[in-house]
């Protein structure tokens, strides 16, 4: 027992990214499709947006990169599809240089997303009247207070080059203050500075979308409903779809809630192997000290 | 020389630190103003200084790793490298795979691998021939000015924030930034298994309770964690209502108390910083 152990304490971590290896790959492969209940905190979220009345702007924050795609990005496409399937009108920008493009893609995706038969499924989009791409600025809070004062003065281009003061959105919307909702999608710890420089200054409600580990700092604002609702990491994005209904638009299971199941199995797989660790751990000590008594 | 050393950055601090605080209590047009014009354009282009002040640090500092030969410098020579060839891919709005492209592109890349190749063994003290520099120096020329023609100077700026779908800048940033990105994030997943089963021990009652909170939440934030669960008294409770009382109760109030603190030391800094108490932003210790 005690030579089994040692084995057992110093195991080779090859073998444990094998093992991990293969808690990621099987449930991706052959999904086990576990049910799962949206929370609270996302069902707020996901009620504020689904209270909009048709027409209202949503100004969605694209504050992630690539390395969370599977959190942030899920989640992007999730309420796009939501705010065009209530007749709601989005200004996305991000506040992260490597947010430019893959925020553009997401849009894009899901304006121009057809079913099987090539059908657009909102073809009434109009760029300018009903959506608008205004892409990356440098400043982070400088460009929260900005926008504040004038989408225009901070934004005088789109991401394609084209004059803003020219769409007729920003005819209506000249500020963060017309705007009736916030969502910011983040990766980074830019949803409290939209709180203080944007929500609370303007008075628009927000919500977040973040990743699973930083969602915990974040209940403080859900409990002060500074944060309307909270939908943290790859879980929430996955309850998330649920509630818009993702897998009927998409025709297949997505993304996130694709990923659930490898997600489950690998937790389940970490706090087992953190329960063979301690255990074989007090197994040692205890041998140690008996060792030392005699 | 101490005035503009010392006194005028902390005046410019003090006076702009103030300026900000009170347009926050004075909601007058005149402050509006005043704010939309600070936030529109000085905030925006100062962050923008910033950042390339932050790509010319960076580039100083592999540039720096690389000429004096230190440990991994090659790395950083590699590092140099790409971003001389996104800045291009950024710089030229081109479609990938178009021959020209290719053509003009590899000529660039080429004359300056030749170049860096050139400057590498003249720094090492070897005997470099002269007319390799000038020939690596006119490909990169003929590379650069190829590309130039194939796109007309009409967009002849950095086209990093403004990409086209389908450009080259885009076809790097979806094909090679997104997954190397995505797969080093990744990897967390298996060095925190491994790093869980070496170093999560319950060795006291604080690291005890740590490791039955992080179990808990870890099973409860998963699906699998509503269907398992345990019975108190005849009442069901799964461990996704045990992770979320855990998150919205000790967390939230833990947090909170973070957060407090987090915040009155900021408030703390700002006042140092605005009456010159504080002084490392000017570089140097005090």
């Amino acid at each position: 027992m005690q030579r089994f152990s040692e084995i057992i304490l110093n195991l080779d971590r090859r073998i444990i990214y094998a093992l991990v290896f293969i808690c990621v790959f099987f449930p991706l492969i052959k999904p086990l499709e576990l049910p799962f209940t949206p929370t609270q905190e996302v069902r707020d979220a996901f009620n504020d947006v689904e209270a909009l009345d048709p027409g209202s702007v949503v100004l969605i924050s694209c504050d992630f990169g690539p390395s969370t795609i599977p959190e942030n990005y899920t989640m992007l496409q999730a309420l796009l599809h939501q705010c065009f399937g209530n007749d709601l009108r989005v200004i996305v920008l991000t506040l992260v240089p490597a947010g430019a493009a893959l925020g553009n893609r997401g849009l894009m995706e899901a304006v121009k997303f057809a079913d099987d038969q090539g059908q657009l499924r909102y073809p009434d989009l109009e760029y300018g009247v009903d959506y608008v791409y205004l892409g990356y600025r440098p400043g982070g809070t400088a460009v929260m207070l900005a926008i504040g004062q004038s989408f225009t003065t901070a934004f005088p281009r789109d991401y394609e080059q084209t004059p803003t003061k020219t769409m007729p959105l920003f005819k209506e919307i000249s500020a963060l203050g017309d705007c009736q909702y916030i969502f910011d999608i983040a990766s980074v710890g830019y949803p409290e500075y939209w709180v203080s420089y944007a929500s609370e200054r303007e008075n628009v409600p927000l919500s977040v979308n973040c990743t699973a580990v930083s969602a915990a700092q974040y209940y403080p604002y859900y409990q002060s409903r500074q944060f309307r609702g909270l939908v943290g990491g790859m879980k929430g994005a996955a309850e998330y779809e649920k509630l818009v209904g993702m897998e009927e638009i998409l025709g297949r299971l997505p993304d996130a809630t694709k990923g659930m199941d490898a997600q489950s199995v690998v937790h389940i797989f970490i706090v087992i192997a953190i329960i063979v660790a301690n255990f074989f751990y007090f197994f040692q000590e205890r041998q140690r000290a008996k060792g030392g008594a005699r | 020389m101490q005035f503009l050393k010392r006194r005028l950055p902390i005046l410019i601090a003090f006076c702009a630190g103030l300026a900000l605080w009170a347009q926050f209590f004075i909601p007058s047009r005149f402050s509006q103003e005043a704010l939309e014009k600070f936030t529109g354009s000085w905030a925006i282009i100062l962050a923008g200084c910033a950042l390339i002040l932050g790509l010319l640090s960076a580039i100083h500092h592999h540039w720096s790793k690389v000429s004096l030969h230190k440990p991994g410098w090659v790395y950083s020579l590699i590092t140099l490298f790409c971003f001389g060839c996104v800045v291009l891919a950024g710089w030229f709005p081109y479609q990938p795979f178009n021959w020209q492209v290719i053509a003009a592109s590899g000529l660039a890349v080429i004359g300056m691998v030749m170049l860096l190749l050139h400057l590498l063994k003249r720094m090492q003290g070897q005997v470099a021939n002269r007319g390799t520099a000038i020939g690596a120096g006119l490909i990169t020329v003929l590379g650069i000015l190829g590309l130039l023609v194939i796109n007309p100077l009409q967009r002849f700026y950095f086209t990093a924030v403004t990409i086209k779908e389908g450009s080259l800048f885009d076809w790097v940033f979806q094909n090679m930034f997104v997954p190397l990105d995505a797969t080093m994030f990744s990897l967390l997943a298996f060095f925190i298994a491994s790093a869980a089963f070496r170093a999560f021990r319950a060795r006291s009652f604080e690291a005890t309770a740590l490791l039955i909170a992080g179990c808990i939440v870890m099973i409860g934030r998963v699906p699998l964690g509503e269907q398992l669960g345990f019975s108190i008294g005849g009442t069901d409770i799964s461990f996704a209502s045990v992770a979320s009382w855990i998150l919205n109760n000790p967390n939230a109030a833990a947090q909170r108390g973070i957060l407090l603190g987090v915040l009155l030391s900021m408030v703390a800094i700002s006042l140092r910083i605005m009456f010159g108490i504080e002084r490392t932003y000017m570089g140097g210790a005090d």
